[in-house]
């Protein structure tokens, strides 16, 4: 594929548009990752193309389709990424928990960009091409919102009560420009999601609505919630849907801090959903539960298990900043002055619904 | 003794600044980091392509530019010395990285590089 001519505008400002989050820069060596799948000729040859229109030196390689959380990847893919400065997964997201990936990025410094638009669709829609300045405004506007020693209380419908506190050095998420950005980083682009390590106290109860797959999860939507209840940090009860499941998870696989609340994590990104990363959307948020460490923690486990909510809201010091699932901020003043310069305020921070399908059903999903 | 593990630092981190991969971690960079080693604090600012290590807890805990390193002696000692890696140590829960989502690489990167000289070294002495 190389004829430009035959390529859809949209779906190419949506791959420039990865290139501008990720800001990607010239002499870079770019590595393009596809599988089966997830190898739609016309998307990768919009990303190549965008690589290359901003001076860097793109290469695409396929592989065959492994099991990110189970089996060890292809050799000449991790060969692969010793060799390069960026790394654009357009195939299924790599579980950067994986020690060769934690190498590549803590050791070697490597940049890795996992391209949450995973189809023609999604990266030529409005989630994909969402302007990244605006993105950058409202997610700065969310993470200045965590001031230190923030009380944060997130509570939902279905039952959810947690409170927790915020030291300012481990706000972030994949919301903000990438200037602020070093090598050795990981980034879902678009993403638009906020987050922090939950700083003690840390008590209440996550009435658990979907879990993610890897720990011989039985279901990933429940029909009812798993109640947990947080004592002191940790999950100390668990009841409903799926309890007998984590009692096992804990008795057979858990260490002391596998139910350590690791991540406190929240969409921003009000066109989220089909075809890119549910999560991103503000109707979700979800808690990881386990291992700290990547997260700013202070705690090591061998574990890892994400819990969603839906509609949550989230206080800080009282103020929300989730209304049952509404990001407030798209209603403030100097984010909709950004927008203004992109377009129509009210089209582009007009919130998408998402529900828990858009995360676990789709191709950009977990 | 956290002053000896002090000088041991400033003088890996000084030979680990001039190979390729800490010259990655400095150029063009702006962070700063709190060492915390068995809980006395250090305090290691990266910027104009360098690195200043100076006793004491970071002057400037500036939000998306601030890690607070832990890790106590004998790990910091083990990395230093070629016996284990930053994230070896950071996967048995012995050095965290107390700083956004997937920041501070650039301390673990520098540490990497010392690691790597250390077992030159070693190498080269066995002849």
């Amino acid at each position: 594929m190389s004829t430009n001519a035959e390529m859809p505008a949209d779906l190419l400002d949506g791959a420039r548009n990865v290139v501008k989050y990720a800001e990607i820069r010239p002499g870079q060596q770019v590595l393009i990752h596809t599988e089966p799948g997830f190898d739609d000729p016309l998307l990768v040859e919009a990303v190549r193309t965008a690589v290359a229109e901003a001076g860097a030196r793109p290469a695409v390689m396929h592989t065959e389709h492994w099991d990110k959380q189970r089996e060890a990847p292809p050799p000449v893919f991790e060969k692969a990424i010793e060799a390069c400065d960026v790394l654009i997964g357009q195939g299924e997201y790599l579980h950067t928990k994986n020690h060769y990936l934690q190498v590549a990025l803590f050791e070697r410094g490597l940049v890795y960009i996992n391209s949450e638009a995973k189809t023609r669709e999604a990266m030529s829609s409005l989630y994909g091409r969402f302007p990244a300045d605006v993105l950058f405004a409202i997610g700065t506007k969310t993470l200045e919102s965590l001031t230190p020693g923030s009380l944060v209380r997130v509570t939902t419908a279905a039952g959810t009560d947690l409170s927790m506190t915020v030291q300012p050095e481990t706000v972030g998420g994949y919301c903000y420009p990438f200037k602020y950005d070093s090598p050795g980083h990981k980034k879902g682009v678009p993403g638009g999601t906020s987050c922090f390590h939950p700083e003690d106290p840390v008590n209440g109860v996550i009435a658990v609505e979907a879990i993610t797959k890897g720990n011989r999860t039985p279901k990933t939507i429940l029909d009812t919630p798993l109640f947990l209840t947080v004592e002191d940090h940790r999950v100390v009860a668990a009841e409903g849907e799926c309890a007998d499941w984590w009692e096992d998870f804990m008795r057979t696989r858990g260490d002391e801090n596998s139910g350590w609340v690791a991540e406190c994590m929240w969409g921003v990104h009000p066109k989220a959903g089909g075809g890119g990363r549910g999560a991103s959307n503000p109707h979700l948020l979800h808690f990881g539960l386990g291992n700290s460490i990547a997260y700013g923690g202070p705690t090591f486990s061998h574990t890892w298990q994400v819990m969603f909510v839906t509609d949550a809201t989230l206080t800080v010091n009282g103020k929300p900043l989730l209304d049952n699932g509404h990001l407030t901020l798209l209603d403030d003043p100097e984010v909709r002055a950004v927008a203004a310069r992109f377009g129509d305020p009210d089209e582009l921070l007009s919130q998408v619904p998402a529900t828990l399908a858009d995360q676990f059903g789709g191709p950009g999903g977990e | 003794m956290v002053s000896d593990v002090f000088h041991e630092l400033e003088s890996a981190l000084e030979v680990a600044a001039a190979t390729r991969r800490g010259q990655l971690a400095l150029r063009g960079h702006d962070e700063d980091f709190q060492i915390e080693v068995d809980g006395q604090p250090f305090h290691l600012a990266i910027e104009r392509g360098g690195f200043v290590l100076s006793p004491g807890a970071s002057p400037r805990r500036q939000p998306m530019r601030f890690t607070r390193v832990q890790v106590d002696a004998p790990t910091l000692h083990a990395i230093l010395a070629g016996d284990v890696s930053p994230v070896e140590a950071m996967e048995q829960g012995k050095l965290f990285l107390r700083t956004r989502l997937y920041g501070g690489a650039l301390f673990t990167m520098l540490l990497r590089a010392a690691y790597d000289l250390a077992r030159e070294s070693r190498l080269a002495a066995r002849g």
